[in-house]
């Protein structure tokens, strides 16, 4: 197998989700760089990774919920990224409302209904238990549903 | 209302305008690949010169006894002279792909200038390199490239003491029979008696290390089990049940060097002959005089 080729097949989803983890498109660029620097290096040298996809998209993952939450401590107060950005894109209030989720919630999600992954390939991974990855949806989904509907709130009494 | 609907089409619209320029991004990552080998190959450098130079006082000047396994002289190549690089096997460094047939000198993965003694073999047809192993090439009917087994030559500088915890590294000591031994104990993986054993015309040991078939690495760091690693961060691992690396660790000319051909149980019992017969016909050269 290519290291090109898995570059390429692998890149933009990986992307993707360290994307929808942070919420800043420069730094997940930065995320994803890097894990990938690290797959390009493990795979000129003489290490063997079975499935190196699989081995980039969880660099990836956890340097990104590491630096979610290095974000959050750092930055509690403010958005991740500027309001403009936001602003464009298509569904504001879902990315919203994804932003107050914990990270490895985001990354949860991210991973079952972006990249309609199954459960234990999220589990695996995220390195935690199926029945962990299914706590974080059901919690995500009830967080998300409960954020959406005060926006709708909030617009419905603007329109009044 | 379920929420689900909207998370998928929600997210799937969210990330729409994330189109990477991949062939930018394949650039910038290989140029800053490259940056970070010749940094790090520069810090091995220098750290290799300091070695050979304190090895070389240390057993001259002063007389001291490293207690290093010896080479064997009637076996071991002549001196090296000051002959420049002109002729003689190709250095594999720097190829990734398919190999013409021939003789290539291997790359000493630890060796940072390419300073220390190294090993050729001849790479018959089918031969490919992976710049820092050479591997057997076999082809699928229609043709495709299915790389079996490895042959790579190691200064191995440490060592784990659970092959599970990348960060349990320690130094096994000097000598050829510290390495072997310390590989041997290690657990997660069966190992036979290092046994002596002649390679190139220099005595060492020779142990088959296996990783068990029911291993289960989902704990481990990085989900592999870590064995070693040289003096650059290249490391011994493996994630694979059933891989099997075959070591020879010999004494060449004050320095410890390490021969090992990985399969794994996908590769045939032919393949597996074919690499440990390179391996086993593995010629000692002098970087400088590469033909002596």
């Amino acid at each position: 197998m290519e290291f090109e080729w898995v570059f390429r097949s692998t890149y933009p989803s990986v992307l993707r989700t360290a994307y929808l983890i942070l919420h800043d498109r420069g730094r997940a660029e930065e995320v994803t760089q890097d894990a990938f620097l690290r797959l390009c290096e493990r795979w000129h040298g003489i290490i063997r990774i079975d499935h190196p996809e699989a081995w980039v998209r969880k660099v990836a993952i956890r340097s990104a919920i590491r630096q979610a939450k290095l974000s959050r401590l750092r930055f509690s107060s403010s958005s991740p990224e500027e309001p403009t950005a936001w602003d464009r894109l298509p569904d504001v209030d879902l990315a919203r409302a994804i932003s107050a989720l914990p990270a490895q919630q985001r990354a949860a999600v991210a991973l079952f209904y972006l990249e309609d992954r199954p459960v234990d390939e999220v589990a695996s991974l995220l390195e935690v238990s199926t029945s962990t990855v299914k706590q974080h949806l059901h919690r995500a989904r009830a967080r998300l549903a409960d954020l959406l509907a005060e926006q709708q709130e909030e617009v419905s009494g603007d329109v009044d | 209302m379920s929420i689900e609907p909207r998370l998928r089409t929600g997210l799937t619209a969210n990330t729409e305008h994330l189109q990477p320029n991949l062939d930018h991004e394949l650039s910038t990552l290989l140029r800053r690949a490259h940056r970070r080998l010749k940094v790090r190959t520069a810090a091995v450098g220098l750290l290799a010169a300091a070695v050979v130079a304190a090895v070389v006082w240390l057993s001259g000047a002063s007389g001291v006894d490293l207690g290093l396994d010896r080479p064997d002289p009637a076996k071991s190549p002549p001196p090296a002279s000051s002959t420049p690089f002109t002729k003689g096997p190709i250095p594999i460094a720097g190829r990734v792909g398919t190999l013409d047939p021939g003789p290539y000198a291997m790359i000493m993965i630890g060796d940072g200038d390419d300073s220390l003694p190294r090993a050729a073999v001849d790479v018959p047809e089918g031969g490919y390199s992976t710049n820092g192993g050479y591997v057997i090439d076999t082809r699928t009917a229609k043709g495709e490239p299915v790389q079996r087994g490895i042959l790579s030559f190691w200064l191995v500088d440490e060592v784990t003491t659970d092959p599970c915890k990348a960060d349990s590294y320690v130094d096994p000591g000097p000598s050829v029979r510290d390495l072997a031994t310390a590989l041997a104990a290690q657990p997660g993986r069966t190992a036979t008696d290092p046994a002596p054993v002649t390679l190139g015309g220099h005595r060492g040991l020779y142990v088959e290390l296996t990783v068990p078939e029911d291993s289960d690495v989902r704990g481990c760091t990085d989900r592999q089990l870590t064995f070693g690693r040289s003096n650059d961060p290249y490391y011994l691992a493996s994630s694979i049940p059933g891989a099997v690396d075959r070591l020879w660790i010999l004494q060449v000319r004050g320095i410890r060097m390490v021969a090992v051909v990985t399969t794994t149980p996908d590769d045939t019992q032919d393949t597996i002959a074919d690499l440990v017969g390179i391996a086993e016909s593995t010629t000692i050269i002098n970087p400088a005089n590469p033909q002596s």
